[in-house]
């Protein structure tokens, strides 16, 4: 039996339109324990956003459809559930913060008003108390005069004061797992370093368990306890948060952590990136979906989808170059701790 | 005549009334100027005015004070054809590549439709083309042009958007948080890119943003705004090793860093006291809440600007 709190496993998400099918999600593991926040990082477009959201059930489905997988949260199949059976989950179980505010926001709706209603749906309160919290949870999160934005309509807030609010939001329904897709890119570091503080504080306070995407490897590095890196539909590598910075073994990762733009040091005249552009996940390649972009690429990689590989204790990696089979050796250019990968002779 | 400054801004106001005789100090006398060619970085908190200066440089706001002189030209004023001819010379990409996209229209209509409207291209055809050039240039590709906002990612819909902006051919680009909504690596790509069309184009960016690691690769000098108000401005060089302003000293110092260990270990000093509410405000400097140094001449002056070292102004009490 899975001790886990919420486990996904071989999920597969498309989306069918008039011209096909988009292959967004083709295979994704993993788990979430209590307590825990798993970092969740990878190009944009990878499917990130559709993953958690699958989780949640709110892509609309059509176009949305679960292909295959199961979705398992405290012994429950999510993804066999209708929505009347997911509507007791949402909100109260999982809270979201979108990575866009504004269209998450209702837009006629004064913020307070938004709030107390959302709160008394998951809630059993009254009108004083919903506003008590509300407006602790506006402080909470760094706004100046709760009382002033209570009354205000979203597009009057900036694009952070809008995300405060909405994580303000997500937060104050107390939930078991608080799934935030990007939620500090829209604010200043200032800022930021505040909600990651308030974010942990409920974690650690309430026993939360937090999905945190976001593409700024500074922000996964402050929050996440293991990290997954997805690309084009499948997570290619995962494992503790050191695994993955210090000991990087995907191709991918080390182009992800090497484009990072530092704050110390010279400024190089261009920052280094992975060259061409992800696949089209129309028609989604048949063997490793970096295979296109990627220096090391073998004949095996466009051909065959490469296995996952336990490296470590935890530590998955889905690449050809860590099969027992592999001949070429390889040296990671980037961690902390990265060690030669050797080839090994033909088995 | 070549001007030294492709863009000066003078004492620029932008209030917003909330009624019950409140207003907000969204900008309040901000000036600052930006040769051409140059990129000018532009950071700061959430909410302190970022995007309504851009907005207002764009005279998408109309200035609640100060002047805008482009080219030489006061365009504080100008309305009509003029102003509309003004509109292919400056350009936005926005932060939010949700809003911003027409949802009705194919990303392909929405980078042509700029070039129609300003009759770039000879026939459909040609700017059928010009519009796959620019996706692909964007790192989009063809088959992209006829797909629907909400089918893309949010970097995608963030490279359409650039691709929108670069369509008309303008030589003023604000970028407001444009590569925000993207992961590093596409980040990098964009923000190389970005580099390479100011070579190619001959562009001059105010480049909106807070992460400050990517200010300092595409910025050669950088502005710090707190509430409405420019408190440091200088070589990127000299604000990045030398911050003088106590906020670009507490902004420098909360950005994450790639390190596991070190992140998990840091106890992070932050930013105590309330953030001063831009509403009616009072004189004095609107950081004194939050800055460990205030005094109480701090608490009813406001600073003025004051050089600190070549091409280095900092408004503070205590230099
Ligand atoms: N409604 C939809 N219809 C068709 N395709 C979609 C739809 N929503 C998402 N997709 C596609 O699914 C893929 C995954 O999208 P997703 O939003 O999960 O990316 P992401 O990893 O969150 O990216 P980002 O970091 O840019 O937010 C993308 O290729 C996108 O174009
Ligand atoms: N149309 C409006 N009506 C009233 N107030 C507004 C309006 N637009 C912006 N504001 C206010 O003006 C201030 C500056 O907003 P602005 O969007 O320029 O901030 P910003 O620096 O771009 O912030 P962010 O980094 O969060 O995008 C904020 O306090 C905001 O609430
Ligand atoms: S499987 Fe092959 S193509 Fe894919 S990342 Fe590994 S080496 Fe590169
Ligand atoms: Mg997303
Ligand atoms: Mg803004």
């Amino acid at each position: 039996m899975s001790e886990h709190l919420l486990e996904v496993k071989n999920l597969h998400v498309s989306f069918r339109n008039v011209v096909g099918e988009v292959k967004a999600v083709r295979g994704v593991d993993f788990y979430l324990d209590r307590g825990e926040t798993l970092g969740l990082v990878g190009e944009s477009g990878c499917g990130k956003s559709v993953t958690v959201q699958t989780v949640m059930r709110l892509n609309p489905e059509p176009p949305a459809v679960i292909k295959q997988g199961s979705i398992v949260y405290d012994g429950v199949d999510l993804a066999k559930l209708d929505d009347k059976g997911m509507r007791k989950y949402r909100g109260k179980e999982f809270s979201m913060i979108f990575q866009d505010a504004m269209t998450s926001l209702n837009p006629t709706t004064r913020i307070g008003k938004q709030m107390k209603e959302m709160l008394r749906a998951h809630r059993d309160i009254s009108d004083a108390e919903a506003k008590k919290i509300i407006l602790r949870m506006l402080t909470m999160v760094g706004l100046p005069n709760p009382e002033t934005i209570y009354s205000r309509f979203p597009h009057t807030l900036s694009g952070g004061q809008r995300q405060r609010v909405m994580i303000a939001m997500a937060m104050s329904c107390e939930p078991s797992i608080l799934i935030a897709d990007e939620p500090t890119t829209a604010l200043d570091v200032t800022i930021q370093a505040q909600i990651l503080e308030v974010m942990n504080k409920l974690k650690k306070e309430m026993n939360t368990s937090i999905i945190f995407i976001t593409h700024n490897m500074g922000v996964v590095a402050r929050m996440a306890d293991r990290l997954a890196v997805m690309y084009a539909g499948q997570i290619i590598e995962s494992g503790t948060a050191q695994d993955v910075f210090y000991r990087p073994k995907h191709p991918y990762t080390w182009g992800l952590l090497g484009s990072m733009p530092s704050l110390k040091g010279d400024v190089p005249e261009r920052l280094m990136s992975i060259p061409g552009t992800p696949p089209d996940l129309f028609d989604p390649p048949r063997g490793c979906g970096f295979a296109s972009r990627c220096e090391h690429c073998m004949n095996v990689c466009v051909n065959r989808v490469p296995p996952e590989t336990e490296v470590a204790p935890g530590h998955r990696v889905r690449c050809w170059l860590l099969d027992p089979r592999c001949k070429t050796a390889v040296k990671p250019p980037i961690g902390r701790d990265s060690e030669l990968i050797p080839g090994k002779e033909d088995a | 005549m070549q001007q030294e400054y492709l863009l000066e801004v003078e004492g620029l106001k932008k209030y917003f009334p909330l009624g019950k005789g409140r207003t907000l100090h969204a900008v309040d006398d901000v000036s600052f100027a930006i040769r051409p060619g140059e990129t000018l970085g532009l950071v700061g908190e959430s909410g302190c005015g970022k995007t309504t200066v851009g907005r207002t440089l764009l005279k998408l706001y109309k200035p609640d004070g100060g002047r805008i002189i482009y080219r030489g030209e006061d365009i504080t004023k100008v309305s009509g054809r003029r102003q509309r001819e003004l509109c292919t010379h400056m350009q936005m990409i926005y932060q939010d590549p949700y809003a911003s996209l027409n949802p009705f229209m194919t990303i392909g209509e929405i980078v042509s439709e700029g070039l129609e409207i300003n009759k770039i291209g000879a026939n459909r055809m040609e700017r059928t083309a010009m519009t796959y050039e620019l996706l692909e240039r964007v790192g989009l590709s063809r088959e992209h042009a006829n797909r629907f906002p909400h089918e893309f990612s949010g970097g995608q819909r963030q490279r359409a958007g650039i691709a929108r902006a670069l369509a008309v051919n303008p030589e003023f680009v604000v970028c407001d948080e444009a590569i925000s909504a993207l992961d590093v690596s596409v980040q990098a790509q964009i923000i190389n890119m970005l580099m390479d069309l100011r070579e190619l184009m001959n562009l001059t960016y105010l480049f909106i943003a807070h992460d400050l690691s990517v200010v300092r690769y595409i910025s050669q000098r950088v502005a710090v705004m707190y509430l409405g108000k420019i408190v440091e401005i200088g070589k990127a060089s000299e604000v990045y090793v030398h911050p003088a302003h106590p906020y670009t000293q507490g902004l420098l110092g909360a950005v994450p860093v790639a390190d596991p260990d070190f992140e998990k270990s840091k106890t992070y000093q932050a930013m105590v006291g309330e953030v001063t509410s831009p509403i009616n405000c009072k004189p004095g400097c609107r950081f004194a809440n939050r800055c460990p140094y205030a005094t109480e001449e701090c608490r009813t002056v406001t600073p003025d600007m004051k050089a600190v070292g070549a091409d280095h102004f900092v408004a503070c009490h205590r230099l």
